[in-house]
């Protein structure tokens, strides 16, 4: 799902940026070739200068990094303190998400990599076992074992960490940035959810809505009473952000695990159920009428309808619950307020089921190119990115400097980072001192120091929602099983993308239902189904 | 006016047929007769062959299962796989239709409007009028797509101002225009027309005014009215450069703006609106596949030429003008 | 010309047409002038604000402003384009010049082949990683060379010319050649000036192009930073402030901020190459010097 999410925002993000103006990026230095020093790896002492290596060895890397206000993250004190730890000299390539796809398709494509390559959200086609294969990374599972102990220890924490970080065939052709809250592996909670205007809850005397029918009562009263023409946003093509609603009849929109079987929602009994539940709130007025138009974003409902008044509940960002629209200034209304709450169930005490749901590994594999000299000195500079010490250069910047320790051990940020004077907004000189995502730990504790308790309630609340519809992140087909998946799939998806927003819409009747289940059908969905299963088995037994 | 050029015998020293077979000869005549022509035209093929052939070893990538560590030269060769899997669609006919109503309807009518906004233009007697409408006719072109998608959106949905002006004169409910294929296609190509109607005119108006002065002196001693001047002066005076533009224009036919569908579009109306290019981008949200692109790319650069040099030819045959 | 002149149905047509056309200049005016508005507008206004936007909403702000200037790699960015501007305009005139010369002599038996062949390429292309890898080859990344050459030249310029210059008589040319005009004379004292309005179009074109161009600079600058358009810095700008895929770093305040800078930055970015429209119409004089060439 997040994998989903990133790489339509960075398709999203791509087009908007690439319509808005025709504009640019920040500078990415041309892979240097390794100056060929030979490391002797001896000394291994974690408080020594040379704990990766004796002599100066450069390595380059490319990576997802990107602030307006420096140009490249090596121009950072982080970057200096990183290499005075470590004695190696990195030279940062350094892309920002818009423009990653492009940029990284370059750098495999045209031969010249970079020693260390950051894949982002797995764009290497076919998967990092192919890249393997294709002799452009190197395989690491030796290296692992014998040059990152830190990175071994943290995967034989968590078994589910470990599963996610392993290929299928029991390899580790890359390295993964891992999810920390202060250094204890840990999932970033859910990052999306459902939203509701509390402040009309509380006017109309009314409860959260749990199940699908208080549903139907606050929307048909945020509409009588509160004269929202739109009271529930949802995406332009009835998915992703819907999916919510789809849970409460035990599906998903698209493959889901019920049980460790795969199955395809749309051809299941529940997915019917739900189409005709929004077939008929789209009848009564419940949904907002110009759904099919909807502009800002797949996930994030629309500000204009939430600040105005005309919507009271849709699928959000975290960023954006709670008072945030009130506080840009969007919404007049003194009580503004969006509350998050869990998924809808049908009968009130069934467990809400998530759709958006966090991971401690969802993306950012690291590999190491074949033309890298001194993998060794890769591999213990990658493993010393799973050290506390790194962890908060990464993070956080230099302690004393961008952030202290509390006497509890957990960081603070410093007035310089809170209360800049030229960059006011945290999030800009966050982004100016710390590397963030990227090989080793990330810790979203981080988050919460910027966001407002209200801001994480919506977080905390979506992230009780329990995740067995979910399929892992991480299972992966081969090359092969994928191309055959998307000449197969595409056009389902494209069928059942239509055909779902004709039934809401009322252009298709109802009635036709079950020859678009035997449609599906006949185009071949259960192939689908069945490489799904095996890559879920595979998946398992890793 | 260009003259129809007659059909001659060939000039002294080239050998008279023109076939394969007699090239060498004929070159080497034509490179020495016209030695001067050629050198200074050197450095302009040679740029082609740098800058646009040799790059072109990216074709290949259509007929491979393109993997970028292995390159252009070792990807595994699938021949026309990638192919077959595009024609093999359920929805390749759609996907033709759609692209080419579209570009039809492009054609039909964001074809004639910049000539008919030149001539309009050209009709004026204030100078200062004309260069204004001339100057803000062509300000909607530096607007990105994105944000004049952003306001056709809420101009044709459901309670846009263009939606509630459509029910003061058909009658009905305020309808989301982008909800229905056929008024889609309507709000795609005339927004189309807002977006570049001025930008494209200004060739027209440099042709405008390239036509010889005399010659509408001459009709006017004729006793020729303005309708008369216009038909028989100026459009004879732009028709080669209307003509050769029509030519380019059938060319693109397959190449309907695909990023401005992907902002206007649903699923409700892939039935008229889903066009080979945003086919393509949904393709490309699955599975990056670089040969399954690269493969439809060329498949419309193939019906490209087969378009344009079907116009040419057609052109040739009935007016005085070609592209070649 | 006078207005008594006109017939009835000559001065209904001239209503109808400057009615139609007065119609147009508003349709156009209006996109434009909603993003100067908003670009002075409270932000949050703006985004609550579901139409075209006529007047600043809320109190005029010029804090976009003042927030892009803040980038202080706008101005280079100004000066760069103005350069390959400048450079592009001398280097694509010329080839295309040159080029659409050569192929309108028709005592070259070859002049269509090598129309096809430069054709050719409008209608293949390699894509953009063969050339890269060719560009990168040739040592021009980083260089300012990565920005002009490769966009050399345009085959629909090339077309453009050709088709004007085949617009003027035979007959003027032979004249000339008969009293002695070498081809240099008959280029730039014949060709040039008779599709000078042409001449025009393809340079206004070229212009506008070069300052929207950024993809060139995206894929061919890698590192060189000080040679980017433009464009590449008002997009970076954009793509910081269009970074919705990281929540945690969306402050409350920051969405509104984003919002006025993105019009800002159109604004900054557009407003200079409008304003290069109405010197290339000068050109657009009807009638050109056919007959004082003639004469």
């Amino acid at each position: 799902m997040k994998n989903a999410r990133n790489l339509l925002c960075i398709l999203v993000a791509l087009m908007l940026v690439a319509g808005i103006v025709a504009g640019c990026a920040p500078a990415t230095p041309t892979p240097t070739p390794t100056t060929a020093a030979t490391p002797t790896p001896d000394v291994i002492d974690p408080n020594h200068p040379t704990y990766v290596t004796k002599d100066k060895v450069t390595m380059s890397i490319f990576m997802l990094w990107f602030s307006n206000f420096a140009k490249t993250y090596a121009d950072t004190a982080g970057a200096a303190k990183m290499e005075e730890l470590t004695n190696v000299h990195i030279d940062y390539t350094c892309v920002a998400y818009q423009e990653f796809f492009e940029k990284h398709q370059l750098l495999i494509s045209s031969g010249q990599l970079t020693d260390m390559v950051n894949n982002g959200d797995d764009v290497y086609p076919g998967g990092y076992t192919k890249g393997v294969a294709d002799g452009v990374f190197i395989d690491m599972t030796d290296y692992v074992a014998k040059y990152m102990p830190h990175y071994k220890a943290l995967l034989a924490s968590d078994p589910q960490v470990r599963k996610d970080a392993t290929a299928d065939d029991g390899t580790f052709p890359a390295i993964f940035m891992l999810r920390s809250n202060l250094m204890t592996l840990a999932p970033e909670p859910a990052w999306a959810g459902l939203m509701v205007r509390k402040d009309w809850l509380d006017d109309l005397g009314l409860a959260v809505p749990a199940t699908i029918a208080d549903w139907e009562n606050v929307l048909t009263q945020f509409k009588e009473k509160k004269g929202a023409d739109a009271p529930l946003l949802i995406g332009k093509q009835a998915d992703l952000s819907d999916d919510s609603f789809l849970t409460a009849y035990g599906v998903l929109s698209e493959f889901y695990n019920a049980a460790g079987t795969v199955k395809y929602g749309p051809i299941e009994p529940g997915y019917k159920q739900w189409v005709q539940l929004f077939h008929d709130w789209y009848a009564k007025g419940l949904i907002n009428p110009n759904f099919i138009s909807s502009q800002l974003d797949h996930v994030q409902g629309d500000f204009t309808y939430l600040g105005t008044g005309r919507s009271g509940a849709c699928t959000g960002i975290w960023g954006f619950s709670a008072d945030a629209i009130k506080n840009m200034g969007i919404a007049q209304d003194a009580k503004f307020f969006m509350q998050g709450v869990q998924n809808p169930v049908l009968n009130a005490g069934d467990k809400p089921q998530a759709v958006h749901s966090g991971a401690t590994i969802v993306n950012q594999g690291i590999t190491v190119a074949k033309s890298c000299k001194t993998p060794e000195v890769a591999a213990r500079w990658l493993d010393f990115q799973y050290t506390e010490q790194a962890m908060l250069i990464n993070c956080y910047g230099i302690e004393g400097e961008d952030y202290t320790l509390g006497a509890d051990g957990k960081p603070a940020f410093t007035d310089k980072i809170m209360k800049n004077a030229e960059h006011p907004n945290p999030g800009d000189m966050i982004g100016l001192v710390s590397r963030g995502d990227g090989a080793g730990i990330v810790d979203w504790f981080r988050q919460t120091l910027t966001a407002s308790p209200t801001q994480l309630e919506a977080k905390a609340t979506w992230q009780k929602d329990a995740t067995d519809l979910m399929l892992p992140a991480k299972m992966t087909f081969s090359a092969d099983e994928a191309t055959q998946f998307a000449a197969k799939y595409t056009d389902i998806q494209t069928y059942v993308k239509e055909m779902t927003v004709k039934f809401i819409l009322g252009e298709e009747p109802m009635a036709n239902y079950d020859a678009f289940v035997q449609a599906v059908k006949d185009m071949g969905i259960q192939s689908c189904i069945d490489m799904k299963q095996t890559a879920l088995g595979r998946y398992d037994a890793r | 006016m260009r003259m129809k050029t007659e059909k001659r015998p060939a000039p002294i020293g080239y050998a008279n047929a023109g076939g394969l077979r007699n090239l060498p000869r004929n070159l080497a005549v034509d490179l020495r007769r016209n030695a001067g022509l050629y050198l200074i035209m050197l450095p302009i093929l040679l740029w082609f062959l740098v800058f646009c052939y040799a790059p072109m070893f990216g074709l290949g990538m259509a007929f491979e299962r393109f993997t970028p560590g292995k390159g252009f030269f070792a990807s595994p060769w699938v021949g026309l796989q990638n192919f077959r899997n595009f024609f093999e669609s359920i929805y390749f006919l759609r996907l033709i239709r759609n692209t080419l109503v579209l570009g039809l309807l492009d054609l039909a009518i964001g074809f004639p409007a910049p000539i008919l906004l030149a001539l309009m233009l050209n009709e004026l007697r204030s100078k200062a009028f004309k260069r204004t409408v001339q100057t803000i006719s062509y300000l909607p072109y530096f607007i990105s797509t994105v944000i004049l998608c952003g306001l056709i959106v809420l101009f044709v949905q459901s309670g846009g101002a263009i939606s509630n002006l459509l029910v003061g004169f058909t009658g009905g409910k305020s309808v989301n225009l982008l909800g229905n294929g056929d008024s889609f296609r309507l709000v795609f190509v005339l927004s189309g027309v807002w977006q570049f109607v001025g930008y494209g005119s200004i060739i027209f108006m440099a042709a405008l005014s390239a036509i010889d002065h005399e010659q509408y002196e001459a009709a006017v001693i004729d006793g020729a009215g303005r309708w008369k001047q216009l038909l028989h002066v100026t459009l004879p005076g732009i028709m080669p450069t209307v003509i050769v533009l029509l030519i380019l224009k059938m060319s693109s036919l397959l190449s309907v703006a695909s990023d401005k569908i992907l902002l206007l579009y649903s699923p409700a109306i892939y039935e008229k609106a889903d066009v080979i290019g945003t086919y393509v981008y949904r393709v490309g949200i699955i599975n990056m596949d670089y040969g399954y692109s690269a493969a439809v790319g060329l498949f419309n650069s193939v019906v490209a030429t087969i378009l344009l040099l079907s116009s040419n030819a057609i052109s040739r045959r009935f007016s005085e003008s070609s592209l070649f | 010309m006078i207005a008594g002149k006109d017939s009835f149905s000559r001065l209904l047509f001239r209503t109808v047409n400057a009615t139609l056309l007065i119609a147009l200049g508003v349709a156009c005016l209006l996109p434009l002038l909603h993003v100067i508005m908003a670009s002075f507008s409270e932000p949050a206004k703006t985004l609550a604000y579901g139409g075209f936007i006529l007047w600043p909403l809320g109190k005029p702000t010029l804090n976009g402003y003042k927030i892009l200037l803040q980038y202080k790699n706008v101005w280079s960015g100004y000066a760069n384009t103005l350069f390959y501007i400048v450079a592009q305009c001398l280097i694509t005139g010329t080839l295309v010049f040159v080029a659409s010369y050569v192929v309108t002599r028709k005592r070259l038996r070859y002049r269509n082949a090598m129309m096809a062949f430069m054709m050719f390429t409008m209608l293949f292309n390699g894509g953009m990683i063969p050339s890269y890898m060719v560009v990168r080859y040739l040592g021009l990344l980083d260089t300012y060379g990565a920005m002009l050459i490769p966009s050399a030249i345009g085959v629909f310029f090339i077309i453009i010319l050709k088709t004007a210059i085949q617009g003027i008589p035979e007959s003027l040319e032979e004249s000339a050649r008969i009293d002695g005009a070498s081809a240099f004379t008959i280029m730039f004292r014949i060709l040039l000036p008779l599709t000078k309005a042409t001449f025009a179009v393809i340079l206004l074109f070229v212009a506008v192009g070069k300052w929207n161009e950024w993809f060139s600079a995206l894929i061919y600058l890698p590192t060189a930073k000080d040679k980017y358009p433009l464009q590449m810095f008002m997009r970076e700008i954009l793509i910081r402030n269009n970074d919705i895929s990281n929540p945690n770093e969306v402050a409350n305040n920051m969405q509104t901020y984003k919002t006025l800078v993105k019009y800002c930055a159109i604004v900054a970015s557009t407003l200079p190459i409008l304003l290069i429209y109405p010197f290339v119409q000068k050109y657009f004089v009807q009638g050109v010097m056919i007959g004082s060439i003639k004469g």
